[in-house]
C-alpha cells in the first residue's frame, strides 16, 4: 500500500517536472500541467507533511535546476496557499487546516527567500509574474515581518510597478498589503511608517505615468483592457488603503 | 517640498470616480460613504454646551448646519474641503434613476406596469442618496450653490440634455430634507421657478414632457414644503389633473404616479377646510373625479382612488368620512347597480365577456380604494356584499351547469 502510495506520487513528481522541463514543453503542456499541478495539491492535502516531511526542501531545490521548472513551482506554491488559507474552510477539517497551516508558516522562510531571488534578480517575464501571482495569495496569511521588515515593497515598486506588462498584479500585491491589519493585538508593530511611506512613494511612482491632470474620464474609454484593469486596480489600492489607515494617515506629517 | 499625499490620493480617487463605469464607480462610492459619514460624525460629536449661544440655536435646529458657525472647530472636514466640493458634483452628476418600472403583461394578459425594489439601480441610488445627504450636512452652502448652478447650465443650455437634466433634478429631490426648512424653502423655489422657465423656453413635446416630470418629480420628493404652502400644493395637483389628459408617452403615469405621492404624504391637507376655499379640496376632486380620470387607462384609473382613498382614510369626522367615502363610490357603484339589475333580469349577461370586464374592473376599484382606506372602508363593503354573494352563486351555477352540459 505504502510502496503504491509513493509510486503515484513519484509518477506525478516526474510527470510535472518532464512537462515542466523547458519553457516550450511548459507551453505546449499549460493544460495538462494545470491538471497535474492540482493532483500534486490534493496529493499533498493527504501526505504533507507526515508522510512528506521534506516537501519543501525538494521543491525549493528543484527550482535551481531550471527556470521553467522555478516557474511551475511558483504555481504548485500558489495553489496549495490558496487551498490552505483560502478554500480550505469547506473542505478539510480545522485541525487539518490549522496542521498545514503551522507547516507552512514554519518553512516559509525558505520559500520567502525563493520568492526575493527571483523578483530580484530574474528577467523572465513570465516566471516574474507567476511568483508576483504567489506573493499576492501570500500576503494575506504570511508573518508581516516578512512585508515590511524585508525590501519587498519597495522592490515591488521600483522593478515592477512602472512596467505595463507587470503593472496590474504589482498594484494588486501592493493593494493587499495596504489592506492588511497592522498592530492588531498589543505589543504588535504598526508599520505606520511604512505603511505611508509606501502609500507616499507608490503614489508619486503612478504619478509618472499617470499625471494627477490626466482627465481620466475621457482616456479610459480609449484605453486597452490592460490599462482599464490598471484604473480598476489603482481604485481598490485607493479605497483599500484608505479605509484601512486614514487614521494613520491624518496624524503622520506627510499628510497635514 | 511638503506634497499633500492625502490629498493627491483622493484627487486620483475624485478622477476615477468621473469615469463612466457603474463597477468601478461602485468601487469608489463604498470609499467615499464611509468617508463622508465619518467627517459627519465627527461634526456631530462637538461640544455643543458652553459653544457661541447663536451657534447653539443654529445646531440644534434639524437639517444642515450653517457651515460658517463649524469653520472655528478643529473638524478633520475642513481638510478635505476641496475634495468634498469636487465629490458633490461627482456624486450628482452620477445620480441614478431612483425607481425603475416594468411594463409587464399580468395573468389577464393587460400590460401593466410595476415598481420594482432592490434592483441594482435602486440600490445604487440609495447608496449616492445617503452619500448627498452626509455631503449636504457638511457644506449646506456649497450643495445648493454647486446644484444652482448646474440647474443654471440647464437653462442656459451649456449642460442641457436629457441624461443631464434627469440625473440633476434625481439629485436634487434625493436631498429633501437635509436642509433646514428656510433653507429648503429658498433652494425648492429659486429650483421650481427655474424649471418652469425652462418647459417654457423648450420647443417639442419630447424635451417639455422631460422637464415636466422632472418638476413633477421634485415636488413629490419635497412633503414638507408642499404641506407648508397650500396654493403652491394646490396648483401642482390641478397641473396633474392637466397632465392626465395629456397624451404624450409617459406623461399621465408620471402624472398618477405622482398624484398618488402626494396624495400618501399630505393626506390630511386635502380634507382641511384651508382658508379662503369653498370647501376641502377632496370634495372639489371627488366632485369632478370623472371628467379628471376620462383619458386614463384602466391601471391609471385604480391608482386615482387609491391616492383618493388616503385622503378619504384622513378624514377624522366619521360622518364626512362615510359621506366623501360614498362619493368617491359613487361612480363604480353606479356601473355595478346596473349590472346587478340587468342579471337579475337575464342571469345570462354574467357569461358575456364585456360585461365580465366590467365587473372585474369595478372590484378593481374597490380594492385600489379599500387598500388605502383600511377599516373604513366597511359601509361601502357592507352596500356590496349580498350582491357579490348572490353574484358568485350565479356565475358558480353557471359553471357547474356548463361543465355538466359539456363535461
Amino acid at each position: 500500500m505504502a510502496d503504491q502510495t509513493s509510486g503515484i506520487r513519484n509518477f506525478v513528481v516526474q510527470y510535472i517536472l518532464t512537462c515542466s522541463s523547458s519553457e516550450e514543453s511548459l507551453k505546449a503542456h499549460r493544460t495538462l500541467l494545470n491538471k497535474l499541478n492540482l493532483v500534486l495539491v490534493s496529493v499533498l492535502k493527504q501526505e504533507w507533511p507526515h508522510n512528506w516531511p521534506t516537501f519543501i526542501n525538494e521543491i525549493i531545490s528543484s527550482c535551481h535546476s531550471s527556470l521553467s521548472i522555478c516557474e511551475n513551482n511558483m504555481i504548485i506554491l500558489r495553489l496549495l496557499s490558496e487551498e490552505v488559507f483560502d478554500y480550505s474552510a469547506e473542505q478539510m477539517t480545522s485541525t487539518k487546516t490549522r496542521n498545514l497551516k503551522t507547516t507552512m508558516c514554519a518553512e516559509f522562510s525558505q520559500i520567502f527567500q525563493l520568492c526575493q531571488e527571483i523578483i530580484n534578480t530574474a528577467n523572465q517575464p513570465s516566471l516574474i509574474k507567476a511568483t508576483l501571482e504567489t506573493l499576492l495569495r501570500f500576503c494575506n496569511w504570511i508573518p508581516l515581518g516578512y512585508i515590511f521588515e524585508t525590501p519587498l515593497i519597495d522592490t515591488l515598486r521600483t522593478r515592477f510597478l512602472e512596467v505595463p506588462e507587470f503593472r496590474n498584479i504589482t498594484l494588486q500585491v501592493l493593494t493587499e498589503i495596504g489592506g492588511l491589519q497592522t498592530g492588531g493585538a498589543p505589543g504588535q508593530p504598526t508599520y505606520d511608517e511604512q505603511l505611508v511611506k509606501m502609500f507616499t512613494e507608490v503614489l508619486t511612482t503612478i504619478s509618472n505615468f499617470i499625471p494627477l491632470s490626466m482627465d481620466l474620464k475621457s482616456t479610459y474609454p480609449q484605453s486597452n483592457s490592460r490599462d482599464q484593469e490598471f484604473i480598476q486596480n489603482f481604485a481598490l489600492f485607493l479605497c483599500n488603503f484608505f479605509g484601512m489607515h486614514l487614521p494613520v494617515c491624518n496624524k503622520h506629517p506627510f499628510c497635514i | 517640498m511638503n506634497r499633500d499625499f492625502l490629498n493627491h490620493g483622493h484627487f486620483y480617487l475624485i478622477r476615477i470616480s468621473q469615469i463612466d463605469d457603474r463597477e468601478i464607480f461602485k468601487i469608489c462610492l463604498d470609499y467615499w460613504l464611509k468617508l463622508v459619514q465619518e467627517l459627519y460624525e465627527e461634526m456631530q460629536t462637538l461640544p455643543i454646551q458652553g459653544a457661541n449661544p447663536l451657534a447653539l440655536g443654529s445646531l440644534q435646529t434639524t437639517g444642515a448646519p450653517n457651515p460658517a458657525l463649524l469653520n472655528s472647530y478643529p473638524l478633520r472636514k475642513h481638510k478635505y474641503n476641496e475634495v468634498l466640493s469636487n465629490l458633490r458634483v461627482v456624486m450628482i452628476e452620477k445620480m441614478v434613476r431612483p425607481e425603475e418600472v416594468l411594463i409587464v403583461e399580468n395573468d389577464e394578459g393587460e400590460i401593466v406596469r410595476e415598481f420594482v425594489k432592490e434592483t441594482d439601480t435602486v440600490q445604487l441610488y440609495k447608496t449616492i442618496r445617503e452619500c448627498l445627504v452626509y455631503l449636504t450636512h457638511l457644506d449646506v452652502v456649497d450643495t445648493e450653490q454647486i446644484m444652482t448652478e448646474k440647474l443654471a447650465r440647464q437653462v442656459d443650455g451649456t449642460e442641457w440634455s436629457w441624461h443631464n437634466c434627469n440625473v440633476l433634478c434625481w439629485a436634487i429631490g434625493s436631498i429633501s430634507l437635509a436642509m433646514n426648512e428656510e433653507t429648503e424653502k429658498r433652494f425648492l423655489v429659486t429650483v421650481i421657478k427655474d424649471l418652469l422657465g425652462l418647459t417654457e423656453m423648450k420647443r417639442g413635446k419630447d424635451n417639455k414632457a422631460v422637464v415636466a416630470s422632472n418638476i413633477m418629480y421634485i415636488v413629490g420628493q419635497y412633503p414638507r414644503f408642499l404641506k407648508a404652502h397650500w396654493k403652491f400644493l394646490k396648483t401642482v395637483v390641478n397641473k396633474l389633473f392637466e397632465f392626465m389628459h395629456e397624451s404624450h408617452e409617459g406623461v399621465q403615469d408620471m402624472a398618477c404616479d405622482t398624484f398618488i405621492k402626494i396624495a400618501k404624504q399630505c393626506k390630511r391637507h386635502f380634507v382641511t377646510h384651508q382658508q379662503g376655499e369653498a370647501e376641502p379640496f377632496i370634495n372639489e376632486i371627488i366632485k369632478n373625479l370623472g371628467k379628471i380620470t376620462c383619458d386614463l387607462t384602466p391601471q391609471q384609473v385604480h391608482t386615482f382612488y387609491e391616492a383618493c382613498g388616503h385622503m378619504v382614510g384622513a378624514q377624522g369626522d366619521a360622518i364626512k368620512r362615510e359621506r366623501l367615502l360614498a362619493d368617491l363610490m359613487a361612480l363604480p357603484n353606479q356601473a355595478w347597480d346596473e349590472i346587478i339589475r340587468m342579471a337579475t333580469a337575464n342571469p345570462a349577461i354574467l357569461q358575456d365577456a364585456e360585461t365580465i370586464k366590467i365587473i372585474g374592473n369595478i372590484m378593481k376599484t374597490n380594492v385600489a380604494a379599500c387598500s388605502s382606506i383600511g377599516a373604513f372602508f366597511f359601509p361601502q363593503i357592507g352596500r356590496l356584499y349580498n350582491d357579490m354573494l348572490q353574484m358568485y352563486g350565479a356565475t358558480s351555477q353557471l359553471i357547474s351547469e356548463a361543465v355538466a352540459r359539456e363535461g
